[in-house]
């Protein structure tokens, strides 16, 4: 028994040398990058992070505001591209994002992007700040039902890892940063962080939209404090929104008297637009957005 | 909880530990240990089933002591008529009763007769047909004066709920599995070696091979109006590696687990798309369910004693019998027919005892003859699969003729090179390792350089760890 177990533990040693060796030649797992509160209480990237999304196709940047993507060189006409995951976008090449489809459509404005998973309506909203010293005319959010849900504490549910408005308080409360020794242990062995994202961590889940139908009956008792909240603290009139396809049109119309610009995706296929194992955009799925986005933004330039 | 699951992957070292370090000293209290942990096992799918199983245990032990006890062949008979009563209604209920209703009324439609039926909302008890056999086996043996029934209920509360064989066999008999019950197990060097192996090149084949031609086999069989003939080929060839890839992959990890812990169950696969013709094929796949219908149905319904015409009858009986123990649909019976038919020209010619031992001998390379018998027998079996594969019977119809409608030479629209390539090395491995119990069975003597077996080892386990993720079940739970 005696040598069963030593012999165990040193193949166990040895293949996780051997994984560690074999994940960082060839480059097998996503480079995450490092995150930290800010002192405005937002989750924010280290800025000036580099790193590769998978074997050795594209890299990621986080720009000098703490967000994925890059600065545009110039900030005449700026329009802010915000969303979740789906903007942040670190599956997509940097030519696959919403601001570099959208630029080379509408050449005459700049565009700049932030994005966070899982980030609430109202996280988004607190994101806008970050871009307010670049002074841009336009607010472009991508958003869903369950960003406005997301966006609400109503004391029901746990809402740590979301920035949202408490109703009781009818003040904003920030994301709880979960930082952790096992997440730093994951992401400095590859080996190990590889074998996470394999087993546990599965690629089906990311992007998942929950929630979506469940917004068909707005609770106007909880929805209408928080759109209150919104329009006290932020300029709805510099704000448009764009709604995932099969978005909840009551919602849409609430926005709208908030005084939003709102318009929706429309799609016969959106599974089309997605990756095989994960809902999120393909290249081809953000070019159709943005060509949809471009005339809503040309729409909006001319009124 | 699955085999290729992270539950498992805690639960199996918990149960080594104990039995091997804290409960080594007393087998009988090993054997305590494994029937709990067996039944905590078979209650992750549903507490319920418990009950069940516990029902068909005390059942099948109280009946065994009564058989044995009958003063006169009628009352044994009588004991023995109650059990397999019992066992074969519980099983007939819970996963045939939806099956005949629905049958018996479409029959009577067919005559123009409505019939007002109800079906119930039966869930199938993970396992059961597999522990239905166990049971049935030890009350026919105790029948046939074969083996004296045990009379300690923990023995067989073990032989019966062991979990590595509990959810999907290989079905056991008393004869081979109770003897080393009731016997004290040392801890073994080599035998726990060759059974972590073993598990090893067991996940590889449901990880690697199972779930991700599953993947494809799925895609095709789905849309499979969508596909051209090649295509649909590719879909049939998908499905082919995927059942043998899931259901041998399943019985290596059972058989390691139980090695590691001192126990030898009954070989379930011997390389079957090695075979030569359709018997051998039947010799090397499932073996257990074919030893076990020829033991408890072919011969006491006369085997091969009564002549030719008997002989074929029987053949049929096995067949139908096997594919309709499988699951309560048409395409099961079909599939079982369709291999009977297979069967039959080797049975009228007296060629189906041809081929015993394995393809190639001790050479590297087959004959030619025996490549050609290789790759009859390899498309005969993935062409039956159709049928075991599609819904209904009219789906597997389509899907066949899609395959020679639209076949033209063009290339399969699914076409995944880099599965192809593994699919391909896995059957290249397990031809070089088909004189050995498993694929990798005798690897010690081809790779002597230690680091170089470790090395494949670490290959083996990556390649696990890169395609993990996307957990299935495995199909010979629904039987």
């Amino acid at each position: 028994m005696k040598k069963f177990i030593l012999q165990l533990i040193l193949f166990c040693v040895a293949s996780i040398l051997a994984g560690e060796i074999i994940v960082r030649a060839f480059d097998l797992t996503v480079d995450v990058p490092k995150s930290y509160r800010a002192e405005s209480g937002m989750i924010k990237y280290y800025p000036g992070q580099e790193g590769k999304y998978a074997v050795g196709s594209h890299r990621w940047k986080i720009n000098e505001f703490g967000y994925a993507g890059t600065v545009p060189s110039g900030t005449d006409n700026l329009i802010t591209l915000l969303g979740d995951s789906y903007i942040e976008n670190f599956m997509n090449p940097t030519e696959c994002h919403q601001d570099a489809y959208l630029k080379s459509e509408l050449p005459q404005y700049n565009f700049i992007e932030a994005g966070r998973a899982t980030a609430s309506f109202l996280e988004m909203l607190e994101m806008s700040k970050a871009y307010d010293s670049l002074n841009p005319f336009l607010h472009v959010f991508y958003v869903k039902n369950s960003d406005f849900l997301q966006s609400i504490d109503n004391g029901k549910g746990k809402k740590n890892d979301k920035v949202s408005y408490n109703l009781k308080t009818g003040k904003i409360q920030y994301a709880k940063y979960e930082g952790s020794t096992s997440k730093d242990i994951l992401y400095n062995f590859k080996f190990f962080y590889y074998c996470y994202r394999n087993i546990w961590h599965t690629e089906g889940n990311n992007g998942e939209i929950p929630d979506e139908k469940a917004i068909d009956k707005l609770n106007r008792e909880e929805i209408v404090p928080f759109m209150d909240y919104v329009k006290k603290n932020y300029d709805a009139g510099k704000m448009a929104l764009v709604f995932y396809p099969e978005s909840s049109k009551e919602l849409m119309d609430l926005c709208k008297s908030y005084g939003f610009k709102v318009m929706v995706i429309e799609t016969d296929n959106h599974k089309s637009w997605q990756f095989e194992h994960d809902a999120h955009w393909t290249c081809y799925g953000h070019k159709q957005v943005a060509l949809q986005v471009k005339k809503f933004i040309e729409e909006l330039a001319v009124k | 909880m699955l085999f290729n699951s992270f539950e498992f992957a805690v639960f199996f070292p918990i149960v080594f530990i104990l039995y091997w370090f804290v409960f080594k000293n007393n087998f009988k209290v090993q054997n305590v240990m494994l029937a709990v942990a067996s039944y905590y096992f078979y209650c992750c799918w549903d507490w319920r089933f418990g009950f069940l199983l516990a029902f068909s245990t005390a059942l099948d032990f109280y009946s065994g002591l009564a058989i044995a006890g009958a003063g006169t062949k009628a009352r044994k008979k009588m004991w023995l008529i109650i059990s397999v009563g019992i066992n074969l209604g519980f099983l007939g209920f819970f996963k045939y009763y939806n099956f005949f209703i629905e049958s018996f009324a479409q029959l009577l439609e067919s005559f123009g007769v409505n019939a007002n039926y109800s079906t119930l909302n039966i869930i199938l008890p993970v396992g059961i047909s597999f522990y239905t056999f166990h049971g049935l086996s030890y009350v026919f043996d105790i029948y046939n004066d074969r083996i004296k029934p045990t009379t300690n209920l923990i023995n067989y509360t073990l032989f019966v709920s062991f979990f590595p064989l509990l959810v999907a066999g290989p079905i056991e008999r008393a004869t081979h599995l109770l003897p080393q019950v009731e016997k004290p197990r040392k801890f073994n060097y080599a035998q726990a070696i060759d059974g972590m192996r073993q598990v090893l090149w067991g996940l590889f084949k449901k990880i690697v091979i199972a779930d991700n031609c599953a993947y494809y086999a799925n895609q095709i069989f789905n849309d499979h109006g969508d596909y051209s003939g090649t295509t649909l080929i590719v879909g049939m060839l998908m499905f082919t590696f995927q059942i043998y890839g899931d259901f041998s992959g399943y019985t290596d990890i059972a058989l390691g687990t139980a090695r590691m812990l001192g126990f030898e169950l009954l070989k379930n696969f011997n390389y079957p798309y090695f075979s030569r013709d359709i018997a051998e094929f039947w010799r090397r796949w499932h073996i257990s369910l074919s030893s076990w219908f020829k033991d408890y149905l072919y011969i006491p319904l006369g085997g091969s004693k009564g002549g030719k015409w008997m002989r074929v009858r029987n053949t049929f009986i096995i067949f139908l019998v096997s594919g309709f123990w499988h699951g309560s649909n048409w395409t099961f019976l079909a599939w079982g027919f369709l291999h009977a038919l297979y069967f039959l020209p080797l049975l009228l010619l007296d060629q189906n005892r041809k081929n015993i031992d394995i393809a190639g001998g001790n050479g590297l390379f087959p004959s030619f003859r025996e490549f050609v018998g290789m790759v009859v027998t390899f498309s005969l079996a993935a062409f039956a699969w159709i049928f075991f594969r599609a819904p209904n019977i009219t789906e597997a119809f389509i899907y066949i003729g899609g395959m020679f409608s639209k076949f033209s030479l063009e290339m399969p629209t699914v076409w995944p090179v880099t599965l192809i390539l593994i699919v391909v090395a896995f059957m290249i491995v397990e031809w070089l390792g088909r004189h050995g119990k498993y694929g990798i069975a005798r690897i010690d003597n081809a790779l002597t350089f230690k680091p170089l077996r470790w090395a494949f080892y670490m290959l083996v386990i990556f390649a696990i760890f890169a395609y993990a993720g996307s957990e299935q079940e495995f199909i010979y739970f629904q039987f």
